[in-house]
């Protein structure tokens, strides 16, 4: 399917030397400990909480409105920590997400409303439906699609799921575009 | 931090915040709050007093895009709305209960509305959402897709006193924090 043009206002997004593209109503906590490795999009209203770690994000992903991204908090004998966030490049995430996952792979497409809780893995080149729920610590292995509440496995993906990640998300940093306003 | 003091249209009416209260900044309150001692709220959480004062206890958890709401009433009347003491509320959730007891977890994207009574260490699960007239017994427990229910047999309780403590610790240095409104003698009711 052909991507349609994304117009935004030019006025509401920052862009970066890295080509990362920022809307200015995201509360980026910890700024200093966010990396975005360029062409990222961050929609508007995103949180992503750096205070609490370190969050690392890859190349050319698509982050979407109201979605949140916290480390996850892990209780150890002596005082608890949170975990550094690591999320690999060509990575979708649609509007409404919960991120509290410790490591999301390269290629994974996370759809509209989804919670992904504590610990949760989530491998290269997963899919993981709207409106799933993982439990905590869950595992998502490579090629596989997640759905339902609590999420389980309901299909697997083609070996060209990766191909169709780069394409998709580099189709849609192209076509969202500055509108200037009149 | 008082230096740093900026208008904040976010927040307006009365609050009560013990000391060692976390409240960032981010978040928005509205009307008569009073916040018991060791809480934490997180940012672009809301808490909104709009139909009757709210009072929080001590150790609760609110995390971001939570709302806590004691909505406005048709008959005029203004309900207290009671929170208990070590309650999570996790990222998204929706409380609109008037009473909710003590250790009880509102996992993601919950949703109780006004007419349910939550008691003590009950757990509603991510993306659950209750709106009938009842009482959720002691250790009640609601999960999955069709808020399947049981009740746990030993009722523990939940245990987040590690990540409040690093709250606590770590939020000061990365945000401003939202201080009492009331006078000093009556910002400590819990404590």
């Amino acid at each position: 399917m052909e991507q349609q043009d994304v117009a935004y206002d030019a006025g509401e997004y920052i862009e970066t030397a890295s080509g990362n593209k920022v809307s200015r109503t995201c509360i980026l906590c910890g700024s200093k400990n966010i990396v975005l490795n360029g062409k990222t999009v961050v929609q508007s209203a995103c949180i992503i909480r750096g205070d609490l770690a370190n969050i690392n994000v890859g190349r050319q992903c698509v982050i979407g409105k109201r979605t949140v991204i916290t480390p996850p908090f892990k209780k150890l004998s002596h005082g608890g920590a949170f975990y550094p966030l690591q999320i690999g490049d060509n990575v979708i995430i649609e509007e409404d997400s919960v991120i509290n996952a410790s490591a999301v792979g390269s290629y994974v497409h996370v759809g509209k409303n989804c919670v992904i809780s504590r610990s949760c893995i989530l491998r290269d080149c997963c899919t993981v439906l709207d409106n799933t729920v993982l439990p905590p610590e869950t595992v998502v292995p490579p090629f596989t699609v997640f759905g339902g509440s609590p999420g389980v496995m309901v299909g697997e993906l083609s070996e060209s799921v990766q191909d169709v990640m780069i394409e998709a998300t580099r189709s849609y940093y192209q076509h969202f575009k500055p509108v200037k306003k009149q | 931090m008082s230096a740093f003091k900026t208008p904040n249209k976010k927040h307006s009416g009365d609050f009560k915040i013990a000391k060692g209260v976390v409240v960032c900044s981010e978040a928005e309150l509205f009307g008569d709050i009073t916040i018991g001692g060791g809480t934490v709220v997180h940012p672009s959480a809301h808490i909104l007093a709009q139909g009757g004062p709210i009072v929080i206890g001590e150790r609760n958890l609110i995390q971001e895009q939570v709302t806590i709401i004691n909505s406005k009433r048709e008959d005029g009347s203004t309900p207290t709305m009671v929170i208990g003491n070590g309650n999570i509320f996790e990222v998204g959730a929706h409380c609109g209960s008037l009473s909710v007891g003590d250790g009880n977890t509102f996992e993601a994207k919950s949703r109780v509305s006004e007419r349910v009574k939550v008691t003590d260490r009950c757990s509603v699960g991510a993306g659950c959402s209750l709106d009938s007239q009842e009482t959720l017994p002691t250790g009640t427990v609601l999960h999955g897709r069709e808020c399947h229910r049981y009740t746990k047999k030993i009722p523990t309780q939940n245990n987040n006193q590690q990540q409040l403590d690093y709250l606590i610790k770590v939020l000061p240095n990365y945000h401003r924090l939202t201080k009492s409104t009331a006078p000093a003698s009556t910002a400590t009711p819990n404590t």
